[in-house]
């Protein structure tokens, strides 16, 4: 008797403890998440995207528009706008069979010549036509990641209408536009994948880290970005933190400009920094320090780029030089951490004898005018071939990769560098801090957030 | 120049130097105690600025020290201790603890000399400052002049280290403030003084790197030779800098060096004291010198005046009295105001005076006794001749009537015609003394002289030649140009005929006549010369005295009634003469007489 008592009082016991487990798990509709972002971007048009495409951007995108084809948390692809897809033996030609009963956001039906003519938008090599009510693509050289291409933000499917507005088939609809200040999204009711948990989605922009740290604090903020050198302070503050794989390439884009004209000055300055002090330092140890264009976990080869710098070698390339011109280094105004990455380059250069004079600007607003900026480049895509192509379109150069070869990618990668116009100096995470009411947060390894999963926690009284 | 100027002259001249040199002791013994006090002025900013220096760095010390001294301080340095440590976390520690404690630079670094963390350069953490690993017991040490790198150059800072010990590990602390315009603008300055920073250390003058309290120095490149004077000797120097022409502009520059540690010359700290308000000060100084100076000089002058006249007074009387004497007041007398030499003067002045009109008028009446003497015997020559033939024909006459009664009528008669011509001789004679007492006054007129003196010589040109006598020649020199002037023709005619047969008289042996006239300055010259015997000097001196002669038949009042003429028409009649070689007499006659002066003399 007295045993069974026991036993009925642990098993009382174990259900009073797992009743607020059981009750988490249980989605729940209705809601704003209210998110807070540093950027203020003018536009929601992905087309309309500066030269290296921001996080921000692609993070809006992909709440508001679909891609033909997803990857999922292991990067193999599923069917998105597509239900299902054909290639031929050579991956020239690739046919898609899009989903039935798509509508866009203003009620229309999402006809398949207007993915093929947001898709003839994305990419001029592809030849994207109708056949039936299948979409094919088609181009001159074989095209074997296409999937993972048309599942990067960049080639979501976009319709202008009349009225020159942009809408899409995304699970979330724009309901309130302030541009570079204020969006809220209205949860899709029809949307094809079934409706999101959120009511809504109310995103400030233009808020400084200290504010949305604030913010979230005081409860007036559920998701806020935190920086990859706050994470670990995050973490030990005991704050949710939720941190992506290294997924933005930090990086100097070289100009044009008659001062960085020669591949040495550039090569040396490359050759000065210390990437390991600014991972480990800066970073606080969060991503990677980036010898290559894409991250280890991405390429499986950028271990086999030396790292390290070469200061004697640097300093040697800078005597051979003669003199050299005091440059300018541009960073993002309201990026902290793009700030003290290009005070730590100016140092290293400086170290080797060439002057970099670090300062702040509105990169996105004006464009930049000095001789190298610092940038980050979102991962497009966790494919190698894809994400690459995504930076080599983004620095002018050829798109497509024709080849899914480890060796093939790393001699692309090498090529894409060998002019030292990109020079990358590090991978860092995208970090969120949330509050929380905040459930089912899943943060993809490539970054970026799939809101469309998430849903909030009733508010306690 | 008078003696009473000379006087005034010599005392102005003594004042004016006393004065000049009084004000010139005055203004340099100012100048300098104005530069005196300036020096000071300015040591004690060199001392208060020592002494805020000190105060700083003590006060950086002690900042420094409480940061060191905190507990997470110490759990840094234990956590860098360890055999890998991780710098990360304390990248941001330097900015974060140099907020806190306002500091403008702040590194934790660790024992290798790495940076672990800079508040000034985030960007140099991992960076090494080797010169902190010195063998040097930092917590010891006070507060040093360091130059900071920065992103944008280099600063100047007032540093102090600590070091924070945790086991075998060693945390430096190495922080401190910026030595700027503003840490000068804490400096309390006196009016009219700043002071400046020159924070270069290139070998050539840079004008930027120059600063006061309100920014970069205005034209600092004329500071230039003070400050490299400074950092080449690395002593401390001084200078005085004009800004511009005017002297108030000018500002006294003393700089001091700026050293490191290990005596590295960083910067120099210049003081300026401008010298507007010492320039202001003398100018009005020497203004007021200037008035007072004046003032003096002009106090000096009076009081010159006043002691050259009381000085000169018994002078003047003296020469007043001595006019008095040459006007013919003998008698005059000079006041005796004291009892000195001027005194001494007067009194025998009066006592020349007395004896001298006594002695003049022992002589006045030694002369008119002369004089009537001369007379007399004139009178008795003159009237002697007529006498005796009057005697002699009156006693005939009575001879006649007694021995001779016949012809007593026959005596009778010509008794009677040589006495009726004695007696008309004896009438002459009177007549002409009583000429000469009654000289007319001139009847003034427009006469030309040469005229005259043309008429003279013609109406007694036949005497020249007469029977019996010598030759004479006429040498006759009248100036043409001779001006019209006013006078008597009667008189100067008469004069004139006077001086002629004067000279024809004195030339018995024949010879030569001249008569020349001339004018020059307003005045008209008639010269009668001859050649004859001449004069002596005393008969020159005597030859104008009435009755006085030296020829055997001669009244003596021909020249006395020349100099009458002469003298009524307001001229002058000289006498030039040497015994055997001839006179000339030589009449000067102003071209115009004065109207107050026309009265007739009554007597000679």
């Amino acid at each position: 008797m007295r045993r069974s008592a026991y036993l009925l009082f642990a098993a009382a016991s174990l259900l009073l403890a797992l009743r607020p487990a059981v009750a988490e798990s249980r989605p729940r509709y209705g809601g704003t998440l209210r998110v807070e972002l540093s950027a203020a971007p003018a536009s929601l048009d992905p087309a309309q995207q500066s030269a290296f495409p921001t996080s921000t951007q692609e993070q809006l995108a992909v709440l508001m528009f679909d891609r033909l084809v997803e990857l999922d948390q292991q990067g193999a692809p599923r069917p998105g706008l597509a239900a299902s897809w054909q290639h031929d033996s050579d991956f020239r030609r690739w046919l898609f069979h899009l989903q039935s009963g798509v509508v866009l956001h203003n009620g229309s039906p999402l006809r398949p010549h207007l993915v093929v003519m947001s898709l003839s938008a994305s990419d001029p090599n592809w030849r994207v036509r109708l056949q039936g009510d299948d979409v094919v693509i088609e181009s001159s050289s074989p095209i074997p990641n296409l999937l993972a291409e048309l599942a990067c933000a960049r080639n979501a499917i976009v319709v202008h209408t009349e009225a020159g507005a942009v809408v899409g088939t995304g699970p979330f609809r724009v309901s309130v536009w302030e541009p570079g200040k204020r969006l809220v999204l209205a949860a899709s009711d029809d949307y094809w994948g079934g409706r999101p948990f959120l009511d809504s989605i109310e995103i400030t922009f233009g808020r400084s880290q200290r504010d949305q740290a604030l913010d979230l604090q005081l409860g007036r903020a559920d998701v806020a970005e935190v920086p990859p050198d706050q994470v670990r302070r995050a973490q030990q503050d005991g704050q949710r933190v939720a941190v992506s794989a290294p997924a933005e390439l930090i990086a100097l884009a070289f100009s044009d400009k008659p001062s960085v004209k020669e591949p040495a000055l550039r090569e040396a300055i490359s050759l000065s920094i210390d990437r390991y002090a600014i991972q480990s330092t800066l970073l606080q140890k969060q991503g990677e320090a980036a010898a290559g264009l894409l991250p280890q976990w991405v390429s499986g080869y950028s271990f086999l780029f030396r790292v390290t710098g070469d200061v004697e070698r640097a300093r040697q390339q800078r005597r051979d030089l003669g003199s050299t011109p005091s440059l300018t280094l541009a960073y993002d105004w309201s990026d902290p951490l793009a700030r003290a990455i290009a005070e730590r380059v100016s140092v290293n250069a400086r170290d080797i004898g060439i002057a970099i004079q670090p300062y702040g600007e509105n990169l996105q607003a004006r464009g930049a005018n000095a001789d190298v900026r610092v940038v980050r480049i979102p991962l497009a895509s966790s494919d190698p071939a894809a994400a690459l192509a995504a930076i080599s379109t983004a620095t002018g150069r050829q798109g497509a990769m024709q080849t899914n070869s480890p060796e093939d990618l790393y001699s692309a990668d090498r090529a894409l560098r060998s002019d030292f116009r990109l020079v990358p100096v590090v991978y860092a995470p995208q970090a969120w801090a949330l509050s929380t009411r905040v459930r089912n947060w899943v943060t993809p390894r490539e970054g970026g957030w799939r809101l469309a999963e998430v849903w909030l926690e009733e508010d306690k009284p | 120049m008078s003696y009473r100027a000379k006087l005034l002259a010599l005392f102005t001249a003594t004042v004016v130097l006393v004065t000049a040199l009084v004000a010139g002791i005055a203004s340099t013994s100012l100048r300098r105690s104005l530069d005196r006090l300036d020096e000071q002025r300015t040591a004690e900013l060199l001392s208060q600025f020592r002494h805020e220096f000190s105060r700083r760095g003590d006060e950086v010390s002690r900042r420094i020290e409480a940061i060191a001294a905190r507990d997470s301080t110490l759990r840094i340095a234990a956590d860098l201790g360890r055999s890998s440590p991780d710098y990360a976390p304390y990248v941001n520690e330097a900015g974060s603890l140099a907020t806190a404690h306002q500091f403008d630079f702040l590194e934790l670094i660790a024992h290798e000399g790495a940076i672990v963390s800079s508040a000034q350069w985030p960007a140099r953490f991992g960076y090494k400052e080797e010169w902190i690993t010195a063998p040097v017991d930092w917590n010891a040490q006070s507060a040093f002049l360091k130059r900071e790198d920065l992103p944008d150059g280099t600063a100047l800072a007032l540093i102090a280290v600590r070091e924070v010990r945790a086991g075998d590990s060693v945390l430096y602390i190495a922080g401190g403030e910026r030595l700027d315009r503003s840490f000068l603008a804490t400096l309390s300055l006196p009016s009219g003084m700043r002071a400046m920073l020159y924070l270069s250390t290139e070998p050539a003058f840079s004008p930027p790197a120059l600063t006061d309290a309100s920014g970069p120095v205005a034209h600092a490149e004329k500071l230039a030779p003070v400050v490299q004077q400074i950092q080449q000797q690395g002593e401390q120097s001084s200078e005085v800098v004009w800004w511009s022409k005017t002297p108030a502009s000018a500002e006294a520059i003393h700089g001091i060096p700026l050293k490191g540690r290990a005596g590295e010359m960083l910067g120099v700290l210049l003081v300026g004291s401008s010298r507007h308000d010492v320039v202001e000060m003398e100018k009005h100084i020497r203004m007021v010198a200037l008035v007072v100076g004046a003032a003096g000089v002009l106090l000096g002058l009076v009081l010159s005046g006043w002691a050259a006249t009381r000085a000169t007074r018994p002078v003047e009387q003296l020469a007043d009295a001595a006019r008095e004497v040459a006007a013919g007041n003998w008698w005059a007398q000079v006041p005796i105001t004291s009892n000195d030499e001027f005194g001494e003067l007067a009194s025998a002045f009066n006592l020349m005076t007395r004896e001298l009109s006594d002695q003049r008028e022992r002589l006045v009446q030694a002369e008119r006794v002369a004089a009537w003497r001369e007379l007399a015997r004139r009178l008795a020559h003159e009237l002697k001749n007529p006498l005796f033939p009057l005697q002699i024909t009156v006693e005939n006459l009575l001879r006649a009537k007694e021995q001779n009664p016949a012809q007593f009528e026959e005596v009778l008669r010509e008794s009677a015609s040589t006495l009726l011509a004695e007696i008309a001789n004896l009438r002459a004679i009177v007549q002409r003394f009583s000429d000469f007492a009654r000289m007319p006054a001139p009847e003034l007129q427009s006469v030309r002289l040469n005229e005259v003196a043309e008429h003279v010589l013609k109406l007694l040109e036949p005497q020249f030649t007469a029977a019996g006598r010598a030759p004479i020649t006429a040498k006759v020199e009248l100036d043409p140009e001779l001006p019209v002037i006013q006078a008597d023709p009667e008189l100067i005619n008469r004069a004139l005929q006077n001086l002629v047969l004067n000279a024809i008289d004195a030339m018995p042996s024949g010879g030569s006549l001249g008569l020349r006239t001339n004018h020059r300055d307003g005045v008209v010259t008639l010269a009668v010369s001859d050649t004859g015997t001449g004069l002596t000097r005393e008969e020159c001196e005597r030859l104008f005295t009435p009755y006085y002669t030296t020829k055997q038949h001669g009244t003596g009042l021909g020249l006395a009634i020349v100099q009458s003429v002469v003298s009524d028409h307001h001229g002058k009649i000289t006498v030039e003469s040497e015994p055997g070689r001839g006179s000339t007499f030589r009449i000067e006659l102003p071209l115009k007489m004065p109207e107050t002066k026309t009265a007739r003399r009554t007597n000679v």
